[in-house]
């Protein structure tokens, strides 16, 4: 028979980090996360806008390029924004590229920006990688050491810049063809006091109960108790189950 | 003053047609007493839409109140999938107007015009989560000149497949940067507007000046918008699945989403053995159908 603590330990830890490793097989394999609790983002090329709009790239379905020679001094950058889960963690960042020239490269960096309301944004780069030296198709990744993705304050933009430094980039014999970001979902560590007084903080469910309390998936069963030893009856599980998923709109 | 009152006659009465109209189109959550159309020529001239436009709408239930907190870069706000925000940076904008004309220069941090006379209109995707509550809007934005303003606006553009109309178009919320220098930032409560994505698409729109002024230089700048949401379970329906859990128990609602999400078929017989004991098993079906889990 199962019991509150259980689907609440459950519900949460299927949040829990998983470790992903970039995939090393040259072939196109089966998704590697299922549901909510993995996952990865990907930005096309053409996702992607440049520092001056509408002037020194082309775009294909699979590709994007120089399409002018910048001025001196100048470098060719675009923008992707980054969308990740709050929460989460982010594990890696991958890049798919072409190159023909070993002088010319592609560099490709993640950054994060926070900024409070009424704040200036601070910018940290949370990775870099780049595929100078390349020739052919390019494939780089960097870690991104499971750092935090905070989307109350912060957001998080992939940046490539087309031959670092001021080079001729014009032509398609340097491309940036996609950029994937992989992340897994966390449960948030308890903050404050125990809510329950059945469930305190050395409770072996505590952080699960409190994250689902925070969230508002459950209050107790009354009297400031969670019942974590209650048997759960089917009614009650398809209550947790909903209000955590936000089920269904017809 | 009488032509005031006749003006008021008259805007009751567009009120009460927006209103049986929307009744129609638009769901519950979205009180259609709430949704004001616009048709003063001004008006809709200074939001940047023909004059004879006869489709836009303001949504009156956004507020500015007691917004989200402030202080220190902090812990994430929504952990998990229940909750979360939508942010939309700045070099998301695209020129809307005589593109060609319009250019946008770019960072990581702002978006500004660079050239564009009438071009000084811009335009984001949001991607909201179907069904979910709006909470709030927040934008960032820097403008040094108070003779310009800089306009953040999201709006929900709404339109039925098969009906050759054109689409309703509504300011959910908004705000501009008037005589502000320096960093601007502002806020408004969106008080559960329902995201539907089945009819709808959700856009932030800024106008750098006002339409039909020039707009180059950095004066006047976007650096983000962000939308915070929360997940809801749907309304219950009007008629029970489950032959044991009647339109009047108190989980009617909650095992009438699981049913229609496809996570359970019942118990069998018409049934869904709302009080009966949960194994671990069945548990483990539950949570896996629900959560589309898990290719290792």
């Amino acid at each position: 028979m199962a019991h509150r603590t259980f689907l609440a330990a459950c519900l949460a830890a299927a949040a829990v980090a998983r470790a992903q490793t970039p995939p090393a097989a040259p072939v196109v394999a089966s998704p590697k996360t299922w549901g909510s609790v993995g996952g990865s983002t990907t930005l096309m090329a053409h996702d992607f806008t440049e520092e001056l709009s509408g002037f020194f790239t082309t775009r294909n379905l699979g590709a994007t390029y120089c399409y002018v020679t910048p001025a001196s001094g100048e470098t060719v950058e675009v923008f992707g924004q980054l969308n990740a889960p709050d929460g989460a963690t982010l594990s890696q960042l991958q890049f798919w590229a072409y190159d023909v020239d070993p002088v010319d490269g592609l560099n490709v960096s993640l950054w994060e920006a926070c900024q409070v309301p009424g704040g200036n944004p601070v910018s940290i780069q949370l990775g870099s990688v780049d595929s100078i030296g390349a020739i052919g198709t390019y494939f780089g990744f960097t870690p991104l050491n499971s750092h935090r993705v905070m989307n109350r304050d912060c957001t998080y933009t992939v940046r490539v810049q087309f031959n670092p430094g001021p080079v001729d980039c014009k032509g398609s014999a340097l491309q940036l063809q996609k950029v994937e970001v992989d992340w897994v979902r966390d449960v948030a560590p308890p903050v404050g006091q125990p809510s329950f007084s059945d469930v305190p903080a050395d409770h072996p469910f505590y952080r699960y109960i409190e994250a689902l309390y925070s969230s508002a998936v459950t209050g107790g069963c009354g009297d400031l108790n969670y019942c974590p030893d209650a048997p759960l009856t089917r009614g009650q599980m398809a209550t947790f189950l909903a209000k955590a998923l936000g089920l269904q709109w017809p | 003053m009488k032509t005031m009152k006749r003006r008021d006659s008259t805007r009751r009465a567009l009120l009460a047609a927006a209103a049986v109209f929307m009744a129609a189109t638009a769901r519950a959550q979205a009180p259609p007493e709430e949704r004001i159309a616009v048709r003063d020529p001004d008006t809709l001239a200074a939001m940047g839409f023909p004059t004879d436009a006869k489709n836009v709408f303001i949504w009156s239930g956004a507020e500015t109140g007691r917004g989200p907190r402030t202080g220190a870069v902090d812990a994430p706000e929504n952990w998990g999938a229940l909750a979360g925000s939508t942010n939309v940076m700045g070099y998301r904008l695209e020129p809307m107007r005589n593109v060609g004309i319009a250019r946008y220069r770019r960072s990581i941090g702002a978006t500004y015009c660079e050239a564009g006379g009438n071009g000084s209109e811009g335009g984001a995707p949001l991607d909201l989560p179907d069904g979910s509550a709006l909470k709030y809007l927040q934008f960032w934005a820097y403008d040094t000149d108070a003779a310009g303003d800089v306009t953040v606006d999201l709006y929900e553009d709404c339109q039925a497949p098969g009906s050759g109309g054109e689409p309703t178009i509504t300011l959910i919320a908004g705000g501009a940067t008037s005589g502000t220098g320096g960093r601007f930032y502002d806020y408004r409560l969106l008080n559960g507007y329902t995201v539907n994505n089945s009819h709808c698409h959700y856009s932030v729109r800024v106008l750098f000046g006002s339409v039909g002024v020039a707009c180059v230089g950095s004066p006047l700048q976007v650096q983000k918008v962000r939308v915070a949401w929360t997940r809801q379970v749907s309304p219950a329906p009007g008629i029970a699945t489950f032959n044991d859990v009647p339109t009047g128990h108190p989980f009617f609602q909650f095992v009438e989403a699981l049913a229609k999400s496809g996570i359970t078929g019942g118990c069998g017989g018409g049934a869904y053995c709302v009080d009966q004991p949960l194994t671990r098993g069945q548990m483990a079906v539950f949570m896996a159908k629900g959560l589309g889990l898990e290719w290792p």
